[in-house]
């Protein structure tokens, strides 16, 4: 079953769920972007400058029944933008849910049909120009972990047709139904990466698929 | 009782809604021997203002990086908006692109753009002109941003979308509102095929000659196919162009391009990808004698084609058809000089 929640839909007793994406370094400060960390996990410095990914389809989940979906079906979550890291919908309050469920990233039936506004325009630079298609995520900055050029690292990472389908769906589980904290572990991320093989991603690509999985693993909700 | 209000409040707004945009909708016209269009209308009606707009936008060269290149610098109206005699498309501080720049007309029924399909949609085809540096070197994001602060645009904006805020979807609606009324349908194969013109004797014989060896590919009344086949060219070593292939990287689409449309060829040579023939000549003498067998090679040009000089000459009458002069000298598509 599942119900949409519009905002016409007043007459039952609703509360507001929020969804709030942050990430956290060294398991207790809030990651700010441009700003240098010593990562124990990685034993470097490092810095994130960009990162932004999009939140589609996300629905509230009983045990294994769906519930509820966000009316709103894509979110672009923008770690340069405050507002854009809280997501925050209505749901009735007869409804419990134990999991929520959503894609990192734009189906592919969004990426053939056109042009859209507001968190799908393009520009947001989430979409490639010379390549018909959403970035799902992109995440840039620099380490000394990475030998490249200036010690850059840039994932852009994106492709909706097959081999390279990155948008990953992941299923999170929840305590309570109000403020969820869902928090990127960047320690993981980087400390599990191969960075001699992952550094630069431009284009839908095998890395871009493997990086994107990698990517959505790191997502956890705090207790 | 609440929530019937709500709901009849709702209708009257839905209906208000309805016939207010209707005061300008344009009704989208094709003729009745051609397949139903790919480009989906249904919630993108098309109106005059929009495709008023989108006119203006493509005849802009603020679209570019230095106000110096607009859509039109290499889609001319009198070329059936390709560029005659430009082997390979011009951006801007001079510099030179890697393809031809391809005639448009007839875009609703196309499902991929650019000659390696890279763009999926019509929406989409103009964000890689507006970002390539060899073309107009900016982005959509600046483009916005320079229309916003345009001392008309956004009262056009505001006519056309009811939203004086320009945004990137907006932008692109409005050319794509434009370009799909690019329709060329008024050649003489059309009076034909409506019954109010006949083939010459010569015509008709290369019409015949058209179905046996061309059609498979460039199919009536399109005269194209949402395809990408390998035509047999010799790679050009200097621009290494492997088409397809660098989209999808698969080893079966190297040297694979878009099929084209054979309309209107009279304005739109040069020919192929790379502009690389200047005449049908040449064309059809590649077809005959010039195809280099790969193996991935279009499967209707693996057992060659053979032309005799006469019938390139009658291939070449019926070709001529399918000139639409009405469409390069409609004066709707015209430049609506906007810096009076």
């Amino acid at each position: 079953m599942i119900l949409i929640i519009s905002a016409f839909n007043t007459s039952a007793q609703v509360s507001t769920v929020s969804l709030n994406f942050n990430s956290l370094v060294n398991n207790k400060d809030i990651l700010e972007l441009e700003k240098p960390y010593y990562f124990k996990s990685i034993q470097d410095s490092l810095q994130v400058d960009v990162l932004k990914f999009y939140i589609s389809d996300v629905k509230f989940i009983m045990d294994e029944t769906i519930l509820a979906s966000v009316h709103k079906k894509h979110f672009l979550i923008n770690f340069e933008n405050v507002l854009s890291k809280r997501i925050k919908t209505q749901i009735s309050d007869t409804l419990k849910f134990n999991k929520i469920r959503f894609n990192i990233g734009i189906d592919s039936i969004t990426n053939v049909s056109g042009v859209y506004g507001q968190d799908l325009d393009p520009t947001n630079g989430m979409y490639w120009t010379w390549n018909s298609g959403y970035i799902n995520c992109k995440l840039e900055g620099s380490s000394n972990k990475f030998k490249t050029r200036k010690n850059r690292y840039a994932f852009h990472l994106g492709g909706y047709m097959s081999p390279f389908i990155s948008m990953q769906t992941i299923t999170l589980e929840v305590t309570q139904n109000k403020e969820i904290e869902i928090l990127i572990n960047i320690d993981d991320f980087f400390s599990n990466l191969d960075v001699t093989r992952y550094h630069t991603i431009l284009s839908p690509n095998r890395k871009a698929v493997v990086v994107s999985k990698h990517f959505s693993t790191t997502f956890y909700v705090e207790e | 009782m609440i929530k019937k209000i709500k709901v009849i409040i709702q209708i009257i707004m839905t209906l208000c809604c309805v016939g207010f945009s209707y005061l300008s909708l344009e009704v989208f016209e094709y003729p009745s021997y051609f397949p139903k269009p790919i480009y989906d209308l249904v919630g993108k009606p098309l109106s005059k203002q929009k495709i008023e707009l989108g006119k203006k936008i493509f005849y802009d060269p603020i679209l570019s990086a230095d106000n110096s290149v607009s859509c039109a610098s290499c889609h001319s109206s009198y070329n059936a908006f390709a560029h005659t005699d430009h082997d390979l498309s011009h951006g801007i501080n001079d510099q030179i692109g890697t393809r031809n720049a391809p005639p448009l007309f007839n875009l609703a029924w196309q499902s991929s753009f650019m000659w390696d399909g890279a763009i999926n949609h019509l929406d989409f085809q103009p964000l890689a002109p507006i970002s390539s540096p060899l073309e107009m070197g900016s982005n959509i994001g600046s483009v916005v941003k320079k229309l916003n602060q345009h001392h008309y645009y956004p009262k056009l904006f505001y006519e056309a979308f009811k939203d004086s805020v320009i945004t990137g979807e907006h932008v692109l609606l409005a050319l794509s509102q434009f370009q799909i009324t690019l329709l060329s349908v008024n050649s003489k194969y059309d009076a034909i095929r409506q019954g109010v013109d006949t083939f010459s004797e010569q015509e008709k014989k290369g019409y015949h000659l058209f179905l046996k060896h061309c059609n498979s590919c460039h199919k009536e009344p399109l005269f194209f196919e949402n395809k990408y086949e390998n035509n047999g060219l010799k790679v050009d070593t200097f621009l290494n162009d492997f088409g397809r292939w660098n989209i999808t990287k698969v080893s079966r689409d190297s040297l694979k391009f878009k099929i084209p449309s054979l309309r209107n060829l009279s304005y739109t040579k040069p020919y192929m990808h790379d502009g690389r023939f200047n005449s049908l000549n040449k064309v059809l003498n590649h077809y005959s004698n010039e195809v280099v067998l790969y193996n991935n090679l279009a499967p209707s040009l693996k057992k060659g084609i053979s032309l005799s000089a006469e019938d390139k000459v009658d291939l070449i009458a019926f070709l001529l058809t399918l000139n639409d002069q009405k469409f390069t000298l409609n004066k709707k598509h015209k430049n609506p000089n906007i810096y009076p």
